[in-house]
Order: C-alpha cells, then structure tokens, then sequence
C-alpha cells in the first residue's frame, strides 16, 4: 500500500495523531478521575478494570475497589455503593437510603464525602443519621428501582430519599424510531468510550443548538406514566419494609426561567446534549412536569412528602458544575436543605 | 449504510484493502458485487430481492432484443416491469389517494386502501440505469453484455447505487472488461474528492439545514420575511450541496476501486438561464431525460417542441416524487424552459457578458430558489403557506446563528471559486509537510463532530 500513494500515509499519520489525542485525553481522564479505559486495560481482573457493574436493568458500582484521580476519588463499598461499609443496623442510629442516579452519586463531588448523602449525615448532629448513598450514575428510575428492589433489601432504612435525577429518563425523549422493526443489516458503530468523541460533542452543543428553531414537544404521556409507575412501586416497596418516611426530592437544574434565556443555554448545554431535540424552555417544562409527578404520587400516600428544593439550591453556575450536577457549594446547600426538612417535619425522630 | 457514517468507512477501507490481494479481474468483480448488495441491504435485507430481479428481468430482456425477432415486444417488457416496478413503490399510493379525492369529490364512496410499502432506497436511479441498457440495445447503440454478473455489478455499483450519478450502461460496461487499478493518482484524488464531499455535507449542508433552512419551513407562519428569503437561499445551496456531496463521495469511492462514475454538476447558480441550469445541474439524471425521453417525444424535430420540453419536466418533477409539488415544480421549469426556447427567436436569452451576465446569473438563481419551495415544502399547501409568509411578515424579528451566517457565506463563495483554484487548492495542500496535512484531516474530522447533526440521511435518498 506504501507504494501506492502519498494520501495513504497521510491518512495513516492522521488516524495516529487522532489515536494520540485519544490517549491524551483518557490519560487525563485517568488522572483527573482515576477511570479511563487504560484502568480496564492494565487491571488484572475484571472487578478493578471497571468502575460499573452492569447488573440486569440497573447498574452498580464493583464492590470495595477504589478509583483514584486529581479531582476524584471514588471509593465503594460492599454492596457496590459510593458509601462506606454497611453494618449491622443499631437503634441508636437513624438509616437514611439516598437513592438515586449521578447528582446523588456525586458526579463532581471530590471525594465520598462530599457527596450531599455524606455531607447530610455529617451536619445532622443533633439526630444521629447513618445515611447510604444509593446513588449510581446511568440508573433512570425503573433501574434505581430494581436496586432498591434486589440490592438494598436488608437494610432496615428508617427513611427513603429519593433524589431520581432525569438525565437518564429525559434522553430518550429525542431517541428516533426506537419502536420500529428494523430489517437493516448490523452496522458497526465508533466504540462508546472514544472521549475525543464524547468530549468534542459535550462541550459544543451551542455550535448545534438553535435558539429560534421550532421543534414539537414530544410526547411526555408514556414517560411520565411510567415514572409514576416507577415512583409507586418505589414506595410501596418502601412501605412493606416499614420505612417511616419518604422524602421525594424536587429534581433541579442549573437553567431557571428567570435567568436571561442566553444564560440558560449556557447553563443547559450539557443537557441538551442528551436531548437535541428540545429547546431550554422545553427541558425546562419537563423537569416541571416530571416535578409535578412527583407531587401527585407524593400526596397519593401518606409518610410522603415533596421536598422543594429549588430556593435553597438556586440555578446557575455556583450550585451546578454543569446542567443538572451539584458542584461543592450545591451538595453542601442541598444536604443543608434536607437535614432541615427532616428536622423540621419531625419525620424521624428516634 | 450511509456515507456519513463509520461503519461506512470500516467498510469501504477493508474493500479497498482487500482488493489490493486481487489480482483476477472476475474474482475482483465477484467481490465489489458482493459488497454492493451488502452495501444495498444494510438499509433493508428485503430490498436485495428487488434490486436482482430489476437486473435479471433488463438483463434477459437486453439479450431477446437483440437475438429475437421482435425487440420491441421485449423492450416493452424491460419498460413496463422496471416503470411498474417503480410505480408500485413511489406512486401508487399517490394514484389511490387522488382517485380517493376526486371520488369524494363526485360524491361517490370508495373503500380504498393504500399499501403499506416502503420505498427501496435509490430504486429512481437503478431503475433508470436498467432502462437505460435495454434502451440502448433497442437503438443498436450497445451490445448486450454476456455476463450477468457484470450486468449486476453495473446496476448495484455501490458507489452510486442510491443517489447516483445516472451512470449509462455504454459508460460503464466497458471500464468492467478491463482489470482496473486505482494508481497513484487515482487513489489520491479518490480521496480528496471523498474529503470534500464530507466536508461539503457535513459542514456546510447539514450546518445549513439545522440552523437556517429546517426551522423555516417547520414554523414559517412566525418567521420574518427577510429569514425566510435567506432559508429559501439557504436550502438551494443546501440541496446543491448535499446532493454534490453525496456524487463527490460516491465518484472518490469508484476512483478508490479503480473505476470512474462521471460529474454530475457544474456550479448550477452560475447559470444564467433555466435550460443553462438544468445543464448544469444533476447532469446524469437531466441528460437521461433528455436522450430517453424528450428525444423519444421527438425533440424539437417532431411534434410541438414546447409540449414536448413540458412533458420532459413534468417527469422530471414527478420523478423526484409522489406528489403534486414535484408535479408542479417540473411544470414551472418547463414552462420556463419552453418560453425561453421562444423568445430565443427575438434574440432573449442569447450568451450575455459583463453585467448582463451578472443579472442574468441572479436572475436565473432566484428563479431556481424561488422554485425550490415547491421542493421542499410537505405539499404544495404548505409551499403556498411559506410564500403567503413571506409577504406578510415583514414586521417580524429577524434571527440567524453565526454557524448558519458563515455555513451560507461559505457555500456561496465556493459556489463563486472556479474549479481550477479548487483543484490548485487541493494540489498545494498535498505539497505542505504530511504532519500538517495529517493535522488538518484532524481538525476536519473534529469540526465535523462539532457542527454536524449526526448521520443526517442525504436528500436525495428519499428520491
């Protein structure tokens, strides 16, 4: 092929230097976040190779491995959470269960304890909380359900907060012909983990998103009738096991509707990444609506309650890292928020 | 598969590897037949069924035109399957729903169904290069070809399968009795013209569509007049340039492989009238009218000339689609056409230079753009509802993207570069160091991801 032509050379030392920049930017993804796929590829088993689990319809942490970057250490415990280790139940202690996706999980939190459930835990002195981050990154609500369903059975939790997040839900609102019977060949496709790929994209979703563009919005029905679904089944399950209170944590975004609408597109961006499909004043509608499902089934049930959230946890840049995940100051205002609602109400006074 | 996308490029790579170790010209044909039917059936595994009886039927017919004692009862066949065939797909359903209309509208009740069928992607193009076989062995202008192998391989040449160039079986053939090598030279402006076919598509195509042409025609009852004179812009470089996209990538793909496909347009907005437009524009596809059917009418030598060039873009429109739009679209151009070849009698629309050219240029260009509502627009509903907007919403704000401003500016300027500097472009561009050349495929690829909209399908797909 050498022979043939100077364009293939040229084409060679351009899929190098694609390669280098890919491995430049896991290496920093190894530094920063201790997890790149160099961590699968120098791992000698499985369990420390990979941060996630998958199990079937939700996914976990592996259990008692610790990943290790600049910015981020995660460690795990036993059951395969961002917690640490889980004994024996004690009366003395109140058990609190943070279930959750990623803004429960901590995506920005440095380390495990400076996620809010840790942070929680530690400020509600004067009530001796033992609190379990249930949160893991990917899990929508029917998954976090199966968690809670397989993973934390035997935990004898006192309180449930659930903090659902919607990332994961909301992503497949602008998902094409997911339904249609497809008689097309298999096709290969650029392998997931190419951060090149990923980051490119992430970071320059205002390039692609048009402020005056019209676009119907979809069909929330059959997405909001199944997060109900999987809200009642949560706490039904919650009340066979006795569980005396159960927090629904109003789901927040950095990108309010009071925010000039330039500020909100900045603010939004990394959500709109998921959804293409939706302008910021959609994304924000259906955080209200999939908000106001949490308030139906909240007042469905009784030891229930809607949390409000969004006035402790204002918008913007200084509570949110990006669209939707807490930076330092928001982890730290939102377990302010919840040790106050769990003092004020009463809920779960040993 | 769409040429967009990576698994194309895994594809197209390990073909061109792989028949570089061939050196049988059958084994090498055998091979690309393969792929091409792969390439076919990625959309759909049924459409391969399809694609082999469109080849089967014109190739057996080609053979009894020429050996039997009556050619025209088998040309009728290769004319009535093929065009059935195609009918079938792309018009019936249009057929049933307007006998449905006109039912309704004399009162009468009809039960009709239309048929769930989806349309074979490129079915317009291999269509037209069967008929084009047997319509040439019927003239005695080509012999039919002994291999039905290469017979298949001209029809599902993946390259141009699904939106051409029109490639006629008297250019094609012949390339496949020789055992073609892409050398050197081959193989770089292969790639260079896959290179700027990508770039085309998915820089600035794409760019326009999501930020100026899409959000018009979807919400033009509350978009202001001046935007919506630029979307109807927008959208005619958009559609030149997806469309040339998709000819550069499918012409670069044929040079890898060692063959030639030929050009399909030559920067159509420098046309400075409509006839000159359809000379420039799909090249492959308006020639084909032209030789099969406006000749077939009789030309300008029998019958009414007129009649016969409205006719001739009457099947032009149609053939783009089912619909009335497409049917009005390709009356327009041959009422304009026709009335250009009258008063040519008077001296108008004679060769012009300087700033008569100019205004003729633009004349001619917002003519076109003028037209291509009819193109875009669902139905002609909403083509008239875009152009009632642009008369009444004056008032209204104005917005474009900086992305949308520089993709149209772009588009135009390459539109204004003649052909020679591109080609000097692209001749220095192989002289720079490799590393930088190397680099800048890199860049390319990265602004790529940041301004494209995924795969986005090429227009002329659902053609």
């Amino acid at each position: 092929m050498a022979k043939d032509s100077q364009i293939w050379k040229t084409l060679l030392l351009a899929l190098i230097l694609f390669m280098l920049m890919e491995f430049l930017l896991q290496l920093r993804a190894q530094l920063k976040f201790g997890n790149s796929i160099l961590t699968a590829a120098f791992a000698d088993n499985s369990a420390q190779g990979s941060l996630f689990v998958q199990h079937n319809g939700y996914q976990l942490l592996a259990a008692d491995v610790e990943f290790e970057g600049s910015s981020i250490k995660v460690k795990s415990n036993q059951l395969g959470l961002r917690s640490a280790a889980v004994g024996p139940k004690t009366n003395s202690n109140i058990r609190v269960i943070a279930l959750g996706a990623s803004s429960t999980y901590g995506a920005y939190a440095a380390t495990n304890d400076d996620t809010f459930p840790a942070i929680l835990q530690r400020i509600s002195s004067d009530i001796p909380l033992e609190v379990i981050n249930a949160g893991i990154p990917g899990n929508d609500i029917s998954s976090q359900y199966l968690l809670y369903a397989e993973q934390l059975a035997a935990l004898s939790e006192d309180v449930l907060i659930l903090y659902s997040g919607l990332s994961n839900d909301v992503g497949r609102l602008c998902q094409r012909n997911g339904a249609a019977k497809s008689y097309a060949l298999p096709q290969l496709q650029a392998p997931k983990w190419l951060l090149s790929v990923d980051l490119l994209l992430k970071n320059s979703t205002d390039l692609r998103y048009v402020p005056y563009k019209y676009s119907p919005m979809p069909d929330l029905s059959p997405y909001l009738q199944q997060y109900a679904a999987s809200l009642r089944q949560i706490v039904e399950l919650a009340q066979q096991r006795q569980v005396k209170t159960i927090l629904f944590a109003e789901n927040l975004r950095a990108f309010r509707n009071d925010q000039p609408l330039q500020l909100q597109q900045q603010l939004a961006a990394s959500a709109l990444y998921y959804t293409p499909c939706l302008t910021v004043g959609q994304f924000s509608e259906v955080f209200e609506r999939y908000n106001q499902v949490q308030q139906q089934i909240a007042a469905e049930y009784t030891d229930v309650h809607y949390v409000r959230l969004s006035e402790q946890v204002p918008g913007g840049r200084e509570y949110f890292t990006d669209s939707v995940h807490f930076s330092a100051k928001g982890e730290l205002a939102i377990a302010a928020a919840l040790a106050q609602v769990l003092k004020d109400t009463r809920q779960v006074a040993p | 598969m769409s040429f967009t996308s990576f698994h194309f490029y895994v594809f197209l790579i390990a073909l061109v590897i792989l028949l570089r170790f061939i050196q049988h010209n059958g084994q090498k044909k055998m091979l690309l037949l393969l792929a091409s039917y792969w390439f076919y059936m990625s959309w759909d595994w049924r459409f391969g069924a399809l694609l082999f009886a469109m080849t089967a039927v014109n190739f057996y017919c080609g053979r009894l035109i020429r050996y039997s004692a009556r050619p025209k009862i088998w040309l009728a066949v290769s004319l009535v399957f093929s065009l059935g065939v195609l009918g079938l797909f792309k018009y019936f359903n249009f057929f049933l729903t307007n006998l449905d209309a006109v039912a309704a509208m004399l009162g009468m009740s009809s039960h009709i169904n239309i048929l769930h069928i989806i349309l074979p992607v490129g079915i317009s193009f291999y269509t037209f290069q069967a008929l084009s076989y047997t319509i040439d062995i019927y003239r005695r202008q080509l012999d039919p070809v002994g291999s039905l192998a290469d017979f298949a391989l001209f029809v599902s040449f993946f390259p141009q399968l699904v939106a051409g160039p029109i490639v006629r079986a008297s250019y094609f053939l012949p390339q496949l009795t020789q055992h073609t090598y892409a050398d050197s030279a081959a193989q770089q402006e292969g790639v260079m013209l896959i290179i700027r076919g990508l770039i085309k598509k998915v820089l600035l195509a794409d760019v326009l569509a999501l930020h100026l042409v899409d959000p018009a025609f979807a919400d033009y009852a509350n978009q202001s007049s001046a935007f919506l004179v630029l979307a109807l812009i927008g959208y005619s470089f958009q559609v030149y340039l997806d469309f040339s996209a998709y000819t550069d990538i499918a012409r670069g793909c044929a040079r890898l492989l060692g063959y030639q496909l030929p050009v399909n347009f030559n920067r159509p907005y420098l046309a400075d009238s409509i006839s000159n437009f359809w000379q420039r524009w799909h090249i492959s596809m308006s020639s084909f009218f032209r030789d099969y059917l406006y000749h077939g009418l009789g030309g300008s030598k029998h019958g009414n000339v007129y009649i016969n060039l409205v006719l001739t873009f009457v099947a032009i429109g149609v053939w783009h689609g089912a619909g009335w739009n497409f049917l009005l679209y390709g009356f327009c151009h041959g009422v304009l056409v026709a009335f250009e070849r009258y008063m040519r009698r008077y001296g108008w629309f004679d060769k012009q230079t300087g700033w008569r050219w100019a205004l003729a240029v633009l004349r001619t260009f917002f003519l076109v753009c003028l037209l291509r509502v009819m193109f875009r627009a669902e139905d002609l509903h909403h083509a008239g509802g875009y152009l009632q907007a642009i008369w009444h919403n004056m008032a209204l704000s104005f917005h474009l993207t900086a992305a949308g401003a520089v993709a149209l500016l772009v588009a135009v300027i390459l539109h204004l570069i003649p052909q020679h500097y591109i080609a000097l472009w692209q001749q220095r561009y192989l002289t720079i160091p490799q590393l930088l050349q190397a680099s800048v495929v890199v860049l390319l690829l990265y602004s790529m991801l940041m301004l494209g909209a995924g795969e986005a399908p090429f227009i002329y797909f659902q053609f």
